[in-house]
């Protein structure tokens, strides 16, 4: 196949018979067309206009899926019913660390979470989001865990590159903190008696008084009748 | 889960208190140093320990069960605190110690980075639940499984089959009483990795299975041959829809992929 728009109907057909996503290779094999204009026929599908259709292209998990537009999710509801159970806080906690960290043993999650993490992990398993990577060498060759291609369908991402950097995750952290402490300052204005309570060599000296001095302006989430 | 205190612990105590479900002892620090815009580099650290013990005995008084990682982080609270309350020797200014709080504060800054991918990922999760793709089951018979790069454990196991069925008639047909020739994985696993590097490149699947006479033969090869793609020592390819399987050793391809 050579005609580009051929190629583009055709790629259109192949996603819409597969339904989970398709790589450029296989499309390229099924088509017996270049890998190249595999790709810029999906990425024409995926910027198509959503006048022409109520079906859309995602690249995802390195391939290419056709989906339903979110604009027609109530409609699609309406027929398909429920859908499988969104994820706990604690199965997306263990998923965060894992992407980041992978592949990665029960402990280290753990560690981290500072929770018991056996029943999440097996339940990330069973849903094909977490998958067994081989054992760590060492005292116990415990388990390693890995995300599966399912994490980057489930979540629509195209790589763990998706995801943000580190260093953004460092720097989104930062800025929550400053947040908190403009809001702590607004609440609570600077001391003016002039002492320095931030810097200084007795700070840790004067550490227990500051922090019950600090302490009395918080209100704790009790509430006395 | 919100679970209101006032009509239990109101008669006895005169306090309310609103309990939520936590993710872990973390969670719960988070959620209180959060909640109450305290800087988390300079946790006041009595009193935070307080309100952490009143949860606990909150918990205890509903019944809800309080994982031992909670008395853990009890114990790590109360042991901070107990070392700002011992008298410091009037040491030089310039030599501090560690701040006693350092390590607790470095874990929450960590578990909070992850609860910010967390956060990201839930996010991901509800527009992706928006989307619906195709899941009708495709029927195996009529429509093959498009072609894919990657061999399966199916594909293997259809080639199989294919290799069974041409080999039908030689087992058949002598009847005659044979002992049991024992052949051990351990065996058929050496026989192969040698039949795979004897070829130099990359040898048909049906041909390595060409000397294999009976069917025992023929099963234990495929075990031998799964177990080598378990341990990475030969890889399968297919380059084309039914076409035929190459097997070659694991360290060629690797060769070939640096090559290129």
């Amino acid at each position: 196949m050579t005609d580009s728009s051929e190629i583009r109907r055709a790629v259109e057909c192949l996603l819409f018979v597969s339904g989970a996503p398709l790589g450029t290779r296989d499309l390229a094999l099924a088509l017996e067309c270049e890998e190249a204009s595999v790709v810029s026929a999906a990425e024409e599908l995926a910027a198509r206009d959503p006048e022409v259709s109520g079906l859309r292209v995602q690249q995802v998990a390195g391939g290419w899926q056709m989906v339903t537009r979110p604009e027609y999710a109530l409609a699609v509801a309406r027929f398909v019913g429920k859908r499988a159970q969104k994820l706990s806080k604690a199965a997306l906690e263990a998923l965060a660390i894992l992407a980041y960290n992978q592949p990665s043993t029960q402990p280290e999650i753990e560690a981290i979470r500072g929770v018991d993490s056996s029943g999440v992990l097996k339940s990330l398993i069973e849903r094909n989001l977490v998958k067994e990577a081989g054992r760590r060498d060492g005292p116990g060759r415990p388990i390693l865990y890995e995300t599966t291609d399912g994490f980057l369908v489930y979540f629509g991402l195209n790589s763990l590159d998706d995801l943000p950097d580190q260093s953004v995750l460092e720097s989104m952290l930062a800025e929550t903190q400053s947040r908190v402490e403009e809001r702590a300052d607004e609440q609570f204005p600077a001391s003016t008696d002039g002492n320095d309570s931030v810097s200084g060599g007795q700070e840790q000296a004067q550490g227990v008084e500051e922090t019950l001095h600090i302490s009395e302006g918080f209100e704790p989430e009790v509430v006395e009748r | 889960m919100v679970i209101d205190l006032r009509q239990e612990a109101a008669p006895n105590s005169g306090f309310m208190v609103t309990l939520q479900k936590f993710e872990g002892p973390l969670d719960l620090l988070l959620q209180m140093i959060r909640s109450q815009e305290i800087d988390i580099y300079d946790i006041p650290i009595a009193s935070v320990t307080d309100q952490y013990l009143f949860h606990l005995r909150a918990m205890e008084e509903m019944d809800l069960d309080v994982a031992s990682e909670y008395l853990v982080m009890a114990a790590t609270l109360i042991e901070i605190k107990s070392r700002f309350l011992l008298p410091k020797p009037p040491a030089p200014e310039q030599e501090e110690g560690p701040d006693p709080r350092d390590e607790l504060v470095r874990r929450l800054l960590e578990y909070e980075k992850y609860r910010q991918v967390a956060d990201l990922l839930h996010g991901h999760e509800d527009a992706q639940r928006l989307l619906h793709a195709r899941t009708v089951e495709l029927d195996p018979d009529d429509l093959p499984a498009v072609p894919s790069s990657s061999v399966t454990t199916l594909d293997l196991l259809s080639a199989l089959k294919r290799v069974l069925q041409n080999v039908g008639d030689v087992v058949t047909a002598p009847v005659t009483t044979i002992p049991r020739q024992k052949i051990t994985l351990r065996m058929k696993m050496a026989e192969m990795m040698r039949r795979v590097h004897e070829s130099g490149s990359r040898i048909p699947f049906s041909q390595l299975f060409a000397a294999e006479r009976t069917r025992p033969d023929i099963v234990m090869a495929f075990l031998a041959l799964l177990e080598l793609m378990r341990q990475f020592k030969i890889v399968a390819e297919q380059d084309q829809q039914f076409g035929e399987i190459f097997i070659s050793p694991a360290v060629q391809v690797e060769q070939k992929a640096l090559a290129q």
